[in-house]
């Protein structure tokens, strides 16, 4: 990936993250209308940086391929492990944040929730997301 | 931004990408919002909407050009020259979204209620009923 994809990668992701904290925090306020609005840009922020790294806006794998269903060996086991637990992190992180509404406190929380998938995404598919 | 393929082509990447987008965004607010009143069924059903809205997207991804060649693919989702095969993914999916509902409405009344799971915990159910749902949907594990 060029140096510029990787910024526009990094910013999408972390605005990603920001409309993700968004939702997160609504819903626990209860304002559907925020949540459907924020949830829709999460989703465009994700289809956006989909495309920015792989070329296309989701998983481009044809249904009958089944050579990635699983990882094959030990190393990318350990890093979907380790993604994972960095994502499974963001949510004890959020607890406080949530309880709190507060937008400033949960954002780290969605920033782990995004880096552990695309650490346990990369590994499984050699793909960022 | 620029696709590839005709305008026609195009068209119908921007109508399966709008429409998917509104209905996964509809999934995670009827998701959300009854993650925290402790409604585990209305979670599911959201997480549905979500499940068929990324299919809408991922159509769009893969240069869908008509009408007809979306029919053709949901019809393969119930239809399919190896049902069983077939089947069991249909059942992986099932069985990750009923993990991801019940372990994120659990995470969600740590938060406001007197919900006794750990954060961690709730969030393994979570991200493990994506990845088996994930592989049910999409074949491959994330």
């Amino acid at each position: 990936m060029k140096a510029v994809d990787k910024a526009k990668f990094a910013v999408t992701i972390a605005l990603t993250s920001f409309f993700l904290t968004v939702a997160a925090v609504n819903s626990v306020a209860q304002r559907p209308v925020m949540v459907f609005i924020s949830s829709a840009l999460m989703w465009s922020g994700y289809l956006l940086a989909h495309k920015i790294s792989e070329g296309t806006f989701v998983d481009g794998h044809e249904e009958d391929d089944n050579s990635h269903m699983i990882p094959h060996d030990r190393e990318r086991w350990a890093g979907v492990i380790i993604g994972s637990l960095i994502l499974i992190s963001g949510f004890a992180v959020a607890i406080q944040g949530l309880r709190e509404e507060s937008l400033v406190m949960t954002f780290p929380a969605a920033t782990l929730f995004w880096t552990g998938y695309i650490v346990a995404h990369y590994n499984a598919t050699d793909e960022l997301l | 931004m620029s696709f590839p393929g005709s305008v026609k082509s195009d068209r119908y990447t921007y109508l399966l990408l709008v429409v998917g987008t509104l209905l996964t965004a509809t999934g995670f607010t009827l998701s959300g919002i009854n993650m925290v009143r402790g409604s585990f069924p209305v979670v599911a059903i959201g997480f549905i909407l979500f499940v068929l809205g990324y299919k809408l997207c991922w159509l769009a991804a893969h240069d869908v050009t008509s009408f007809n060649e979306i029919k053709a693919s949901v019809r393969e989702v119930f239809i399919s020259d190896d049902m069983m095969r077939e089947l069991n993914f249909h059942a992986l999916t099932a069985t990750g979204i009923i993990m991801a509902s019940y372990g994120s409405t659990e995470f969600a009344q740590t938060i406001v209620a007197d919900g006794s799971m750990n954060p961690l915990v709730s969030g393994f159910i979570v991200f493990t009923g994506y990845m088996v749902s994930h592989e049910g949907v999409n074949r491959v594990l994330v």
